[in-house]
C-alpha cells in the first residue's frame, strides 16, 4: 500500500449515510405497525365493538387502507429517526464509531421503549379483533 | 384443487415457514457482530419469505372475504374474528421484518446495537409470526377454499 492509496475500510461518509438510514428502518420497523394499530383503536373508538354481522357485510378495504395508513406513518416515523440521527452526527461532529456511540448511548433505554411498544402493539391486536 | 386453494395452501407453507426463519436471525444478531455474507443471504430470504407469505394472502384476500369468510362467521363467530386478529398480526410482522432487514443491511460495521436493536424486532415478529400461524390454522380448520 502507497500513501497514494485510500485507507482500508469504508469511507467515513458512506458509513455516516449508512448509520443514518439504518436508523431510518429502525423507525419503520417500529413505526409502521405502531401506526396501523393507532389507526385500528382509532376506528374501534369511532365505531364501538365489533359486530360479527356488520363485520361481514363490510367490502374489507379497511385492512387495505390502515395498512396504507401505517405504511406511511412508517415512513413519517423512519424519516423523523434518519433526521434525529444525523442531527446528532452535526452536533457530536466527529467520526462515524465515535458517532455511532455517543447517538446509541441510550441504546439500552431504546431497547426497552421499543421492547414496550411493540408488545403493547401486539397485545392491543390481540385483544381487538 | 383449483388454483387460489392452491395459493391458500402455499400461503399458510410460507407462513410457517416465515415463522421458523425469523427466528434465525434474531437469534445470531443478538449479540450485534458484524454479518458475514451468508448472513446478509439469510437475512434478505428470510425476509422475501416473509413477504412472499404476505403478497400470496393479498393475492386470495378478495375472494376468500367474499367466497370462505361468510362460512367461517356461519360456522363460529369467534373464528370470524379471530382472522382479523390474525391481519392485524400479519401486517405487524411485515411491518417489523421489512424494518429489521433494512436496519441490519444498512447498518455499518461498527454499529453493534443497531443490530441488536434489529434482532429485537425480528424476535417480536417472529413471535408475532407464530401468533398468526396459529391463528391462521384455527380458522383454516373451520374453513377454506377447498371447504
Amino acid at each position: 500500500m502507497t500513501t497514494a492509496d485510500p485507507p482500508e475500510g469504508e469511507h467515513p461518509r458512506h458509513a455516516r449515510l449508512r448509520l443514518d438510514l439504518a436508523w431510518g428502518a429502525l423507525g419503520f420497523g417500529v413505526g409502521a405497525p405502531s401506526s396501523y394499530m393507532f389507526v385500528r383503536l382509532w376506528e374501534r373508538w369511532r365505531d364501538g365493538e365489533g359486530d360479527p354481522g356488520l363485520v361481514l357485510r363490510t367490502a374489507h378495504t379497511g385492512f387495505v387502507w390502515r395498512s396504507i395508513i401505517a405504511l406511511w406513518g412508517g415512513l413519517l416515523v423512519g424519516a423523523l429517526a434518519h433526521t434525529l440521527s444525523h442531527r446528532a452526527a452535526l452536533r457530536v461532529g466527529s467520526a462515524p464509531e465515535v458517532t455511532s456511540t455517543r447517538a446509541l448511548r441510550g441504546e439500552h433505554r431504546t431497547a426497552v421503549l421499543l421492547a414496550l411498544v411493540l408488545g403493547a402493539v401486539a397485545a392491543l391486536a390481540a385483544f381487538f379483533p | 384443487m383449483n388454483g387460489t386453494a392452491w395459493l391458500e395452501s402455499m400461503h399458510g407453507h410460507l407462513g410457517v415457514l416465515a415463522c421458523a426463519a425469523l427466528a434465525h436471525p434474531a437469534i445470531r444478531m443478538r449479540k450485534g457482530a458484524p454479518l458475514s455474507s451468508g448472513a446478509r443471504w439469510s437475512i434478505g430470504l428470510t425476509t422475501l419469505g416473509v413477504v412472499g407469505a404476505f403478497a400470496t394472502g393479498l393475492v386470495i384476500y378478495a375472494r376468500y372475504v367474499a367466497e370462505v369468510r361468510p362460512f367461517v362467521f356461519r360456522a363460529s363467530a369467534q373464528a370470524g374474528l379471530l382472522f382479523e386478529t390474525k391481519e392485524h398480526l400479519a401486517f405487524l410482522v411485515v411491518g417489523t421484518s421489512l424494518g429489521a432487514c433494512a436496519c441490519a443491511l444498512l447498518a455499518p460495521r461498527e454499529a453493534r446495537s443497531l443490530r441488536r436493536l434489529a434482532s429485537l424486532l425480528y424476535a417480536l415478529g417472529a413471535l408475532a409470526c407464530l401468533g398468526t400461524v396459529l391463528l391462521g390454522t384455527h380458522v383454516a380448520s373451520v374453513a377454506t377454499f377447498a371447504r
